[in-house]
């Protein structure tokens, strides 16, 4: 769309286009000291043994850090923890959040009221949204035990008990769901209706054009929000930090990663080793991500390789 | 003709399946908060003792004066006080009444008929569960909890860092988006890739490292490690957003302006900015929010109670108030408002942000 227009204009003079770097001034300098400058300090941080106090009494350890990292069973619970979630809470919020859009996409009175509703979660703290839960797990006056117990089944102590903990992140996440929502109902909304009235002519029933155009035609979306949530596991922070504390819950059980590493560096002050985790962590993003990317050539559609 | 009909019929049908499944999830959603509505209203006894009310319920009391009344024969006294009201079954009949007392004759407990003492009964004790329950809206819940719990204090603090950090954001992400929309330099491109590449970074690598440096420079504990980036448009998110809008600009009017003797940065403000408010207002309202609920960066950077914002504020209240669930429930709505007010009245902004940066991303 651009592009288009760009060749309309007069070409600029050289002289001109150097204002550009002045206006793009301000995000190099942010780039430079709060971006890259910080990430090669990490690299240099993550091969000592520095404990938040003075730089001079840091001693070189070389891989010290990652090696110990690899060997560390807390890492590997942490991680373990935080890719159980991930693999719970992705598939599910993409199915709810994908389920509530193209419900809401079907000529629903009151659909804008219903879209605020289900963004509703979207816009609020994940501390206020554990707060709000807290109080529904609770095992003698929470809403979820008291409706088990309608049906005769003993809720469990859902936060303190690690075999139930990770789903009560479970059911915020689900919650979440419409953040994800809004961005799949403009997908929908922006699918042609050609399509549709093709595959209509053809005799399709809408479970076959559900399956066959829709779902198709919505797999870059899904693509870039595996990868976002992927990203957003490893990052999340505020919820579990509420509802279990620090250290992560009764047997650690919801220790995730990012409260792994807040921990080491901010609680013990293990500056050198949470660096490598931040680099680790780091790592771990780059391969899921390219291993989404790889793995989308089997199954995310895009437009152009029709027209090819 | 007939198979049109039943089509028809088949889409209403259907509509109405969705509108079902629809009302059901909004009921799901917006459960937990309006329960919390409900408990911000309750008393502190009261709190979350009754499971799927989502109204201030509580035990029933009732004032009675001293007086004397007979009771099956003997006279007996009540002395001045409350008196806890219960469901008691009476002939197979449920009545509500005040519980005043033992009778030492029967061993039963003796139960008077609240508006009219004469009218009395003996009965077994009643349960805790046979409470008689009533509504009652605890309003002093709200002006308790930002004086005690010191949040007043906690929305001015936030307030500070959504002002400071959206004026910044839109300050220096107009400037840098212009900078990549409307001029080409050398290099703009990669430039580009390196700002879209950012988007993937996680914050933590660089989180430690900008500590150090922070503590350093003796700005922890302060507000400046909060706002000095978002001076620098460290959010790429926000530079991505507001150059693709300007790219959708026509340029004419940049090239009009150019042949009146606009210098560029006249351009950007006279000619640019008037024709971008929704975008504008997208960043604004998106920075605004994330400062509002902000938690991580405050933990890590603020270490005085005085200077916490309000997430913040609402976690050091589990240590200091956990007896007081009805002035935390009412600090909680409290700080659900602003954001849930703001998307209620710009959501198409809002909606718009997140679909660019979604769909587009």
């Amino acid at each position: 769309m651009g592009k288009k227009k760009e060749k309309r204009i007069i070409p600029q003079s050289e002289r001109y286009a150097r204002f550009g770097y002045w206006f793009i001034l301000p995000w190099m300098i942010g780039f430079t000291v709060f971006t890259f400058g910080p990430m090669v300090f990490s690299l240099y941080l993550s091969l000592t043994d520095f404990a938040g106090t003075s730089l001079r009494d840091a001693s070189f350890v070389g891989l010290g850090n990652f090696k110990r990292l690899f060997t560390d069973s807390e890492t590997w619970h942490s991680l373990k923890v935080t890719l159980k979630f991930g693999m719970m809470s992705l598939p599910l919020g993409l199915v709810a959040g994908f389920l509530l859009a193209y419900l809401l996409n079907m000529k629903v009175p009151l659909m804008k009221m219903w879209r605020t509703i289900f963004y509703l979660p979207a816009m609020i703290s994940g501390v206020i949204v554990a707060t709000l839960w807290r109080g529904l797990f609770d095992d003698k006056y929470g809403i979820i035990n008291y409706l088990l117990g309608l049906v005769n089944i003993n809720g469990p102590q859902w936060l303190l008990d690690p075999k139930y903990i990770l789903y009560c992140f479970l059911f915020l996440s689900v919650w979440g769901c419409g953040g994800g929502m809004v961005v799949y109902l403009s997908g929908l909304q922006s699918i042609p209706t050609a399509l549709y009235e093709a595959a209509e002519i053809d005799g399709c029933n809408k479970f076959q054009q559900l399956i066959f155009i829709t779902i198709p035609q919505m797999t870059p979306i899904f693509f870039f929000n595996i990868i976002m949530g992927l990203i957003g596991a490893f990052q999340y922070f505020a919820e579990p930090m509420t509802l279990v504390g620090a250290n992560g819950g009764q047997a650690k059980a919801a220790l995730f990663y990012n409260l792994y590493l807040y921990n080491h560096a901010f609680r013990y002050r293990n500056m050198g080793y949470a660096s490598a985790l931040a680099w680790f962590l780091f790592v771990i993003v780059l391969v899921l991500t390219l291993l989404v990317f790889k793995s989308s050539e089997l199954w995310v559609f895009y437009e152009a390789e029709v027209k090819k | 003709m007939s198979r049109a009909l039943t089509k028809q019929h088949l889409a209403k049908r259907r509509t109405i399946i969705a509108t079902v499944l629809i009302v059901l999830a909004a009921i799901l959603i917006l459960y937990p908060v309006v329960s919390m509505i409900g408990g911000s209203f309750s008393s502190k006894q009261a709190y979350k003792t009754i499971p799927s009310s989502i109204v201030p319920l509580e035990g029933k009391d009732v004032q009675l004066k001293k007086q004397t009344i007979k009771v099956s024969g003997s006279d007996f006294t009540i002395a001045e006080g409350s008196y806890k009201v219960y469901w008691v079954e009476i002939d197979g009949e449920k009545h509500a009444l005040a519980d005043v007392g033992k009778d030492n004759a029967t061993k039963q407990r003796i139960f008077v008929n609240p508006d009219n003492t004469s009218e009395t009964y003996l009965a077994p004790a009643a349960m805790p569960d046979d409470r008689v329950v009533h509504m009652v809206f605890h309003f002093t819940n709200y002006p308790e909890a930002l004086e005690k719990a010191n949040f007043g204090r906690y929305i001015l603090n936030t307030l500070f860092l959504v002002v400071v950090n959206t004026f910044g954001a839109l300050l220096s992400s107009s400037l840098v988006a212009y900078g990549f929309s409307r001029f080409r330099f050398k290099g703009r491109n990669a430039l580009f890739i390196v700002l879209l590449s950012t988007m993937m970074l996680p914050a933590q690598v660089s989180l430690i490292p900008s500590f150090i440096i922070y503590q350093k420079l003796g700005w922890y504990n302060t507000y400046l490690p909060l706002t000095v980036a978002a001076y620098f448009a460290s959010s790429p998110w926000n530079v991505f957003l507001m150059r693709q809008f300007f790219m959708g600009l026509p340029m004419e009017l940049d090239e009009a302006a150019k042949i009146d003797g606009c210098g560029p940065l006249k351009i950007l403000w006279k000619v640019i900015v008037p024709q971008s408010t929704a975008v504008l207002l997208t960043i604004t309202l998106s920075t605004a929010v994330f400062w509002w609920n902000d938690y991580y960066y405050s933990l890590i950077y603020l270490q005085d109670k005085d200077k916490y914002p309000v997430a913040l504020g609402l976690q050091s209240f589990d240590a200091l108030y956990f007896q007081s669930s009805h002035l935390k429930a009412a600090a909680t709505v409290m700080m659900m408002i602003p954001p849930i007010l703001m998307f209620f009245l710009f959501q198409k902004y809002f909606i718009q942000g997140t679909v660019i940066s979604g769909v587009k991303g």
